[in-house]
């Protein structure tokens, strides 16, 4: 077999079993919850196979798949940020700011400048991480990470100080004109995540973003800057998380409030979809889409008396059993 | 005025916490692994240890069940990173996900009821452990024995260190184990003694491991460098109120430990590396 083909293949067995495993893993999971067993799985079929659990898993997969392909592309350069949260943050406060407080009503112009200044925020808050790690030797996991929280920090400032609108810890809403629909949120991230696919497969950077991870002395004998390529990975990653951001406030929040240490969390479920979805964009969008369904489950389970952190564990026990398929099953298909 | 006696006495209890999970850190990365799992091992063991003392009215028991469960958490890691020879990024964040859901559906099991708590001094002796004992056995372990060479040269370079008989495996394992220990320590200790005060509060222990990450890389690898930066981090958290009298936004002052840390982070990674000291070669190369 073709050996690409052979990835593939071994891939995908290993996605399965893995995927089939996690059910088993949650089902005596389920267990320990006040539902039990039975009662778990019931509960969790039914609300996985109904629709609105699927349609209200659409806001949450914007910022998710948003974070998550762009994040494969970083890994495929063994960058292992985890900033997107901390740029989709950003990157809807940009966002905000362009359109209630500089231009100041609606109209597809205004809406699209308020989204590419959401990815210029992104760019700059990703393109800092690899400027440190590239010009200063700083790791890029911890630099990316207290970004996060100074992310978090931007924002409670915000809300709190000057941009805060009443009593509470809040802006003003955008105005309805200031928003766009559900589909024109999915169609933006879903185009970015096909575009970011094909610049990898299709262009030269494709080839030098893998080479610098898998081949590195290779890459450099042949020319390609290391530090370059990850520049180019640092600002390309964080523009697309930005836009996520950006999207997320026009469609879903339209207001920015006060945030936990635990931030929002899309970026973070983005890192675990992206290594879910086999570190391609296209991969990372459907992994986003079965994260973001899972997610927008924990109301259910709520409902149920199950807590909603509940649903964490489950999409981590899904990455790692399909973490662990995988692993074997391309170990298999080398031999 | 500012009392510095009382504010250098304030970090100790959150520089204890840092000095536990980061020197047990140190440690795996010496031996060349790196645990990125440690916010949800830190936040398992607070949870499990809130159960556990509640139930049984034991704090000992509950701290106990705290390092077990992190431990179990380790045991995983090394399941997959060892056993299966899968990426150490993505079992390192997978299980920091495992970790707060395990650990938060466990913890608001205690339907936030206050649980009994170790007394001052078992605290104290915490205190004495993390920030004067464990640095100087890891000292001397690492530094002054040929043990320290065996783990050492796992960090550095593991297929010559495996052709000169080092049991490869046994050591990464051992060093797992301290790993869990310790960090599943730091997050008992956390639950005790941290912000909330033996009682469970969701998702409000958040950042103590992934602050401990960037530690290790502060103190860089190294036990007394280790402890020093736990404390200088320590000491940042207690002086955040301090910096809200002064005219600073809380949501700002809350932030600052994250702010001096990356800046740190910056000086010191270049600083380092001009003067020739590096990481293990396994752990990080730029």
């Amino acid at each position: 077999m073709d050996t690409r083909l052979r990835g593939l293949v071994y891939g995908a067995i290993g996605l399965v079993l893995g995927l089939l495993f996690s059910v088993l893993v949650s089902v005596v999971l389920g267990a320990f919850t006040s539902l039990g067993a039975l009662g778990f799985s019931k509960i969790f079929l039914s609300s996985l196979l109904s629709k609105d659990t699927w349609v209200s898993a659409l806001p949450y997969f914007v910022p998710i798949a948003a974070s998550a392909s762009s994040l494969a592309l970083a890994y495929r350069a063994g960058f292992i940020t985890i900033g997107a949260e901390g740029q989709v943050m950003l990157g809807a406060v940009a966002a905000y700011w362009l359109l209630y407080y500089v231009i100041g009503h609606g109209g597809v112009v205004a809406i699209t400048a308020a989204i590419l200044v959401a990815g210029f925020m992104g760019a700059l808050y990703g393109g800092l991480v690899g400027g440190l790690r590239v010009g200063l030797g700083v790791n890029e996991i911890l630099s990316s990470l207290m970004l996060n929280y100074i992310a978090i920090g931007i924002v409670n400032y915000l809300v709190a100080g000057p941009w805060q609108q009443g009593g509470y810890t809040r802006t003003a809403p955008l105005p309805a004109n200031m928003s766009i629909g559900l589909s024109i949120a999915v169609l933006v991230v879903v185009l970015v995540g096909l575009f970011l696919e094909l610049f990898i497969v299709f262009t030269k950077y494709g080839v030098a973003i893998d080479s610098v991870r898998l081949a590195r002395k290779a890459a450099q004998t042949y020319g390609v800057g290391v530090a370059s390529t990850i520049i180019i990975v640092a600002l390309l990653q964080g523009f697309v998380a930005g836009i996520g951001g950006g999207v997320l406030l026009l469609q879903l929040l339209r207001q920015l409030r006060s945030v936990g240490l635990g931030g929002w969390g899309y970026g973070y479920m983005g890192i675990l979809a992206a290594w879910l979805g086999g570190l391609r964009p296209l991969g990372a969008l459907a992994a986003s889409l079965l994260i973001a369904v899972l997610y927008s489950m924990r109301s259910t389970l709520q409902l149920y008396g199950v807590s909603d952190s509940f649903v964490l564990a489950l999409e981590a026990i899904i990455v790692l059993s399909v973490l662990a398929f995988t692993t074997l099953s391309m170990r298999r298909g080398e031999k | 005025m500012v009392n510095i006696a009382a504010l250098l006495g304030q970090a100790l209890p959150y520089a204890t916490v840092y000095a536990l999970a980061a020197q047990g850190e140190m440690f795996l990365e010496r031996a060349g692994l790196f645990n990125l799992g440690l916010e949800g091992m830190i936040y398992l063991s607070a949870g499990v240890t809130a159960i556990v003392s509640l139930h049984t009215g034991s704090p000992v028991y509950g701290l106990l069940a705290g390092i077990v469960s992190s431990a179990i958490l380790a045991l995983l890691y090394g399941f997959f990173v060892i056993s299966l020879g899968a990426d150490q990024a993505v079992t390192g964040l997978s299980i920091v996900f495992l970790g707060i859901g395990l650990g938060d559906v466990i913890g608001r099991a205690t339907g936030g009821a206050v649980t009994p708590s170790i007394g001052i001094l078992a605290d104290d002796l915490i205190i004495v452990l993390a920030l004067l004992v464990l640095p100087v056995i890891f000292y001397l372990v690492l530094f002054r024995s040929w043990l320290g060479y065996v783990v050492r040269s796992l960090g550095e370079n593991v297929v010559t260190a495996r052709a000169l008989g080092v049991p490869v495996t046994l050591t990464r394992i051992v060093a797992l184990m301290i790993n869990g220990t310790l960090v599943g320590l730091a997050g008992s200790y956390l639950f005790f003694t941290g912000p909330l005060g033996s009682r469970w509060v969701s998702m409000s222990l958040l950042g103590w491991g992934w602050m401990s990450l960037g530690i290790v890389i502060l103190g860089y690898w190294h036990p007394v460098g280790v402890v020093a930066a736990s404390y200088l981090v320590g000491l940042l958290y207690a002086m955040r109120p301090l910096l809200e009298t002064v005219g600073i936004p809380s949501s700002i002052a809350d932030v600052t430990p994250y702010l001096v840390v990356i800046i740190a982070l910056a000086v010191i990674s270049a600083l380092y590396e001009k003067m020739n000291v590096r990481p293990p070669t396994a752990i990080w190369s730029r």
